[in-house]
């Protein structure tokens, strides 16, 4: 077994877990070296009181366990990796385990570097990683006898972390990390506030877009892009407005998949003009697309797009099948009142044709700022509604964890098929996801950011705040400070967007001129 | 059941897998590690199954990762027989 029984590091570069206290002066000396101008002590300890979803409750006594072999190893490749990546002179880290009396020392980091930003830098990041990555579980124990093991919503993103002989091990890429841990991963890029329709859920009817010149050229986005890229961004998905108004995004994209780092680039549309751009977005390297359809009977797509196309759709679906597009995602957005009768026939549709369908809930992003609560028809009434048709939904696991949607396979198709899916594989059975962001809001676990049209970057589509890239990109701006506006939007992101509490404020901007 | 150092049990047979639980998991299903008949497969599989054999821990399963000997692995892994493996539920450690 990879662990040991006492709680004196070796030498400086410790990677423990132990059973008895601490000692942490001692954790400390032993980094301390000839190199170091600069010598860091974080320690983690156990509180008495922890905030619950109701109420704070009192804990009386905690207890931590592990996968311990894998534990050791995950803490010290983390060692290794802050070691590199801060140019450290020494580092130790000591995990204690079994029962952890309140206010004990349950993590212990020390670090030395030879000046003290370094240091400081290395003992946060080293704690980050540490409370996503390692195998290690809190069982808080109440003043009532009640025992709860905490696994929090957050935590390993299997698809980022996950790659056993990746380099990542070795040369560790920065992250973008907010104030709650959340590492963010995914840039989310508008490039037209412009639309061929004017559903109601996103835009108003009299729309005033945006003069050309205030949009980002396709230059300053890659730009942007890579900057990002730079900074830990893994996927971008491409978005509007429509983003296929405007001309050739093919091009964007055969940008956009070439920079280092980015992993995925996927793109959102309602489809209209897909059947003749769908063979050109795919020989220009997009992975995936994502098509808004939220009725398939005409009066009611025409009733919330306020303008005719269904047949191009579904003409844009057939392209994007023929081009070779995998995983093609349906996007439908779920209106009490209004989208109930197309519910189980959007699935019927998806599973014959082998789309993965999900229902997203109305948000109140609408053009018309006329959003009530009560017009959210949550994706478990959606839910529901589909399994008295189709007979019981099973819950499917994913490979994204960081993904907002929770996805189902219909029992009478083959789970593992889908689970397939979810890894990017082809899909031979098609699921149905739901994305609730009103009433099951996900924003513990949320990866994403922003970029506007007109080069804004938000932390939130219900951001009221955001940091202008256009202002830097035009006055000769330095690429690093394109990142340290990027760092700072994502410094303050708040820790959820407070739909239906008091404090809610909605954004000034509707759905098509942030990005969707 | 807290703290427990891993214990040695007899190896599987061979077309048995022997996968370890954690924490919540273990707690919810009262058991360490369950067995699965195994003819191969990779991780994604593995969890569909394990989904469908304790369907009480599918929710947590859903937000688990796959772990083979000291590594994690993605879904498309493939999990031989006699693999180490453990399915590691949100940590909360720190």
């Amino acid at each position: 077994m990879a662990t040991s029984d006492t709680n004196t590091p070796r030498a400086s570069t410790a990677a423990l877990l132990v059973w008895e206290p601490i000692d942490t002066a001692h954790l400390l000396d032993s980094v301390a070296n000839d190199a170091a101008g600069a010598n860091v002590l974080f320690t983690g300890t156990t509180r008495g009181v922890t905030a619950g979803v109701l109420t704070n409750r009192l804990t009386s006594r905690l207890v931590y366990e592990a996968h311990e072999p894998l534990a050791c190893a995950v803490l010290a490749r983390l060692r290794d990796e802050a070691v590199a990546q801060y140019a450290l002179t020494a580092c130790a880290i000591i995990h204690r385990l079994g029962e952890v009396a309140v206010g004990e020392t349950s993590v212990a980091i020390a670090t030395s570097a030879p000046h003290r930003r370094e240091a400081f830098a290395a003992a946060e990041w080293l704690m980050e990683r540490i409370k996503r990555e390692v195998p290690i579980w809190k069982c808080e124990e109440g003043a009532d006898g009640d025992r709860t093991w905490v696994h929090p919503d957050s935590g390993l993103r299997p698809d980022s972390d996950v790659h056993p002989d990746s380099e990542s091990c070795s040369t560790p890429r920065p992250v973008l990390v907010d104030g709650f841990g959340r590492v963010h991963t995914d840039l989310r890029i508008s490039v037209t506030d412009r639309c061929n329709l004017r559903c109601t859920y996103c835009m108003p009817l009299d729309v005033a877009f945006k003069p050309r010149d205030e949009l980002l050229s396709y230059e300053e986005i890659v730009r942007v892009a890579r900057v990002a890229a730079g900074l830990g961004i893994r996927s971008i998905r491409i978005t509007g407005g429509e983003p296929l108004v405007r001309r050739e995004v093919a091009e964007l994209v055969r940008q956009l998949v070439t920079i280092s780092g980015i992993e995925e680039v996927s793109l959102t549309t309602n489809g209209l003009l897909l059947e003749e751009q769908a063979a050109d977005l795919r020989r220009a390297g997009l992975h995936r697309l994502n098509v808004s359809l939220d009725a398939l009977s005409e009066d009611l797509f025409e009733r919330i797009a306020r303008r005719q196309g269904l047949d191009r759709v579904l003409a844009g679906l057939a392209a994007a099948k023929a081009a070779g597009f995998q995983s093609i995602r349906i996007n439908a957005v779920s209106i009490r009142g209004l989208t109930e009768g197309e519910i189980v026939p959007l699935a019927q549709f998806c599973r014959r044709e082998g789309f993965h369908l999900r229902f997203i809930e109305f948000m109140p992003l609408d053009g018309e700022s006329s959003w009530t609560d009560g017009q959210v028809l949550s994706g478990r009434e959606v839910r529901d509604i589909l399994a008295r048709h189709f007979g019981p939904l099973v819950p499917v696991v994913r490979a994204d964890a960081g993904q907002p949607a929770i996805d189902y396979a219909y029992a009478d198709h083959d789970i593992a098929n889908v689970a397939a899916d979810a890894g990017g594989q082809p899909a031979q059975a098609a699921g149905v996801g739901f994305i609730d962001p009103v009433t099951q809001p996900f924003c513990d676990r949320c990866d994403r950011l922003r970029l506007t049209a007109d080069g804004q970057f938000r932390n939130c589509l219900f951001s009221t705040t955001e940091w202008d890239a256009r202002q830097v990109l035009r006055t000769g701006g330095s690429d690093e400070e394109i990142a340290r506006l990027l760092r700072d939007c994502v410094l303050v992101k708040r820790a959820a967007h407070g739909i239906g509490t008091p404090a809610f404020e909605r954004p000034a901007r509707a759905m098509y001129q942030i990005g969707g | 059941m807290h703290a427990s150092r891993s214990t040695s049990a007899p190896p599987p047979t061979a077309d048995t897998l022997r996968v370890s639980l954690f924490a919540g998991m273990a707690a919810a299903i009262g058991r360490r590690s369950v067995e699965l008949a195994w003819e191969g497969g990779t991780a994604a599989t593995l969890r569909s199954r394990l989904a469908a054999e304790c369907p009480t821990i599918a929710p947590l399963l859903a937000r688990s990762t796959v772990a083979i000997g000291d590594r994690y692995v993605t879904d498309d892994a493939l999990v031989p027989c006699d693999a180490d493996v453990a399915i590691i539920p949100p940590v909360s450690g720190g």
